[in-house]
């Protein structure tokens, strides 16, 4: 059936040669369709055969259905992509091509600049980049805290969208599950974007590498430039009080800032979208925090975990609790009228609303689970 | 096109800077300038009939009245202030007397002589790095007194400019504040970083930067010039890249250096002159400054034709050029004369 329709496109393109623009137009448009239709059908076999509701057909069967679909979109990918591969295995082999000590320097800036793109979208995204801890970032999310995702139709296909969560874990691994979620399952593989706390960028690395992979300082100006130029980003309205908790608190949510976020989306009438993380909260279990020694050294804390000053660097490692991501319904926004943010009663209102929200659901998946590092 | 304005007789400071110089060559060429009344201690480099040099030390107190009434006697409409420093130099306190003093003098002639339009040329460094900075500062961006004393000064002169607007609204104040300028011909001081054959980096900062052509600048400076539009604008290259592109695109080796020991590492190498970047300039290779467009781009109608990457691209082709032997013509040697003939730039009458 679906090599078929895919026959059926390549005759129309065919016929339809006269204008280059409508082509290309064209094909962007099937290919858009032909993935989503996929990716929906696939999703919806992957779903009846983990609740094994169907009983027509045996796992065995299923499993085979679904292994021809992928032979299939595969096919849909190769035919309607250029001949895009991965960018760094044939750099890498280019690179001790013909290495000698006198192109040493000339090798070296020439990989070095394979590794990034040609220029960087306005907050310092790097598509390449991306594409270089994705393997990573898929361990992490794969293997290492398994991570299940809830509701991933929630997020719209396309134009803003205001994702809040509740936040933890030190360094913003939440949010980079999120993002690798939305990237992998979400049928239009759209990239979220990031707030990252003001403190990172102190530090060497941290700040420029959370930059290039899509991570934006937080900042109410930046969040809605993010929003005006329509993409999908989380922020935390915890803050660093989040970052924060101790073990004794965790999934108490702190309080969720001056409702900047509710004025954000009545500003740019965007939709509002509830996350809730189930797991993140354990990866660091912070015991208590040391201020006496890092006042002098000019930090505001040490953390204290179980592992961390003890066993060094090899402490500083997340732990591998089981996730979940449940992406709730979203708020709509469009309905407020303008000077809406400039309510203070509404904005307090929401807010509170939304992290009652957040905080009902955390609740109520902590109540089916039965282990921390099991599900 | 109500807009349009025709200024006959100008006025001009800082004529041997970069910028200026490059628009005192266009303002040569156009028909409608009759006048142009130079105002400095060293003569133009640029040569024309319609140039008329006054010699002014803008450090003295007699500059206010000297400048007052050179202004009044020929009937000048318009003044560029363009005695701004691009970066640090090597003599800070005449650095802040020029800046700060010399804009107290010129403000002072400009309320005296009743000059209708007054062109500043600024820079974004103003906003300062800053890990709070936000991706694109607007124009109204708060500034603060904080930071290096080159960015101490120029938002010193930034707060006087300010209350000038507010004391003397019937001068039409633009002030432009450029990105850092690239181009052929440029020696300041992020020219300078990728001309030494090793480029020192701050170990685990890569923070994105922003410049601007020189000939966009010179663009931007005369669209303000010919459009009664008043209000500070950020003249701004398209796109923005990471430095440590720019340092690859340079293909010159980077040396990282442990944020603490950098500020050290950095006096030392300006002291002993192995490089021409001071301790000052640091946090601008840590932190964001990059500065947002827009309001350019609708108000006063500038769009900028390169972007960032080609800016500096085609300051690193001259600069490679130039090492050959091909001497692409300059026109203006910068701030540093000594530094940029070292470097092969040559001057062309």
């Amino acid at each position: 059936m679906s090599t078929s329709t895919a026959h059926k496109e390549k005759n129309k393109h065919l016929s339809a040669n006269d204008s280059l623009q409508n082509f290309s137009n064209q094909v962007f448009n099937i290919r858009r369709m032909l993935i989503e239709q996929f990716s929906r059908i696939e999703k919806d076999l992957q779903n009846k055969f983990t609740d094994n509701q169907e009983k027509f057909a045996t796992k065995e069967e299923l499993q085979s259905v679904i292994g021809k679909m992928q032979e299939f979109r595969q096919e849909i990918e190769k035919t309607f992509t250029t001949s895009e591969s991965n960018p760094l295995e044939p750099a890498a082999d280019e690179f001790f091509t013909g290495l000698n000590p006198f192109n040493l320097r000339r090798k070296y800036h020439e990989f070095s600049l394979r590794l990034r793109s040609e220029e960087v979208d306005p907050f310092g995204y790097d598509p390449i980049f991306d594409k270089f801890v994705s393997p990573l970032l898929n361990f992490f999310y794969i293997k290492y805290w398994r991570v299940e995702t809830y509701g991933i139709s929630n997020i719209p296909s396309e134009g803003p969208a205001l994702l809040v969560g509740n936040h933890s874990g030190g360094l913003p691994y939440d949010a980079t599950m999120l993002k690798m979620a939305i990237q992998r399952e979400h049928h239009m593989h759209r990239d979220l974007r990031f707030m990252v706390e003001d403190f990172l960028f102190h530090f060497p690395f941290l700040g420029s590498l959370m930059n290039r992979f899509g991570g934006v300082r937080a900042s109410q100006d930046n969040a809605q430039q993010l929003l005006e130029n329509n993409h999908p980003v989380i922020v935390f309205p915890e803050g660093v009080k989040g970052l924060g908790k101790l073990y004794r608190d965790k999934y108490h949510l702190a309080r969720f800032g001056r409702g900047g976020f509710i004025r954000l989306c009545l500003r740019t009438r965007s939709p509002l979208i509830p996350v809730a993380f189930i797991g993140p909260e354990e990866i660091h279990p912070m015991i208590a925090k040391e201020t006496s020694i890092s006042r002098i050294l000019g930090l505001p804390y040490t953390p204290i975990t179980w592992t961390f000053p003890w066993l060094g660097p090899l402490g500083a490692l997340p732990l591998p609790s089981k996730w979940s991501i449940h992406i709730l319904p979203p708020i709509d926004f469009t309905n407020f009228g303008p000077g809406a943010e400039k309510d203070r009663v509404l904005v307090y209102k929401m807010s509170r609303m939304v992290k009652e929200q957040i905080q009902d659901t955390i609740v109520d998946k902590l109540k089916n689970r039965r282990s921390i590092w099991f599900g | 096109m109500e807009n349009i304005q025709i200024h006959e007789r100008i006025g001009l400071t800082g004529a041997s800077s970069f910028l200026t110089t490059l628009v005192l060559k266009r303002l040569a060429e156009l028909s409608t300038v009759k006048e142009v009344h130079i105002f400095d201690i060293h003569s133009p480099s640029v040569a024309s009939s319609k140039f008329i040099f006054h010699r002014v030390d803008l450090t003295k107190d007699e500059a206010s009245a000297e400048i007052a009434s050179t202004l009044l006697e020929n009937n000048v409409t318009a003044f560029i202030h363009g005695s701004l420093f691009s970066g640090p130099t090597r003599r800070k306190s005449y650095h802040h007397e020029v800046e700060s003093i010399g804009t107290f003098h010129i403000l002072n002639a400009i309320a005296e002589a009743q000059i209708k339009k007054l062109i500043v040329h600024s820079a974004t460094f103003v906003y300062g790095a800053h890990p709070k900075n936000p991706n694109f500062i607007h124009e109204n961006y708060e500034l603060k007194f904080q930071g290096p004393s080159f960015v101490k000064t120029r938002v010193d002169v930034e707060k006087q400019l300010e209350d000038f607007i507010l004391n003397y609204p019937e001068c039409a104040v633009t002030i432009l504040r450029f990105a850092p300028i690239l181009g052929p011909n440029s020696t300041n001081i992020r020219a300078r970083y990728f001309m030494s054959g090793i480029v020192p980096k701050v170990l685990g900062y890569d923070p994105l930067v922003q410049f601007i052509h020189e000939d966009d600048a010179v663009r931007a400076q005369i669209i303000a010039l010919t459009n009664n539009i008043k209000g500070v604008f950020n003249i701004v290259g398209r796109g923005i890249l990471p430095l440590s592109t720019g340092v690859h695109m340079s293909g010159k080796i980077p040396v990282p250096f442990f944020s603490a020991l950098c500020k050290t590492f950095f006096s030392a190498g300006y002291a002993t002159r192995i490089w021409e970047l001071p301790s000052e300039i640091v946090p601008f290779f840590q932190f964001l400054c990059v500065a947002d467009g827009k309001k350019a781009e609708t108000e006063l109608g500038f769009t900028a034709k390169y972007s960032s990457r080609q800016a500096l691209k085609s300051m690193i082709e001259a600069n490679r050029l130039r090492q050959i032997g091909f001497s692409v013509p300059s026109s203006t040697l910068g701030e540093d004369e000594a530094y940029a003939t070292s470097q092969g730039f040559q001057r062309i009458y």
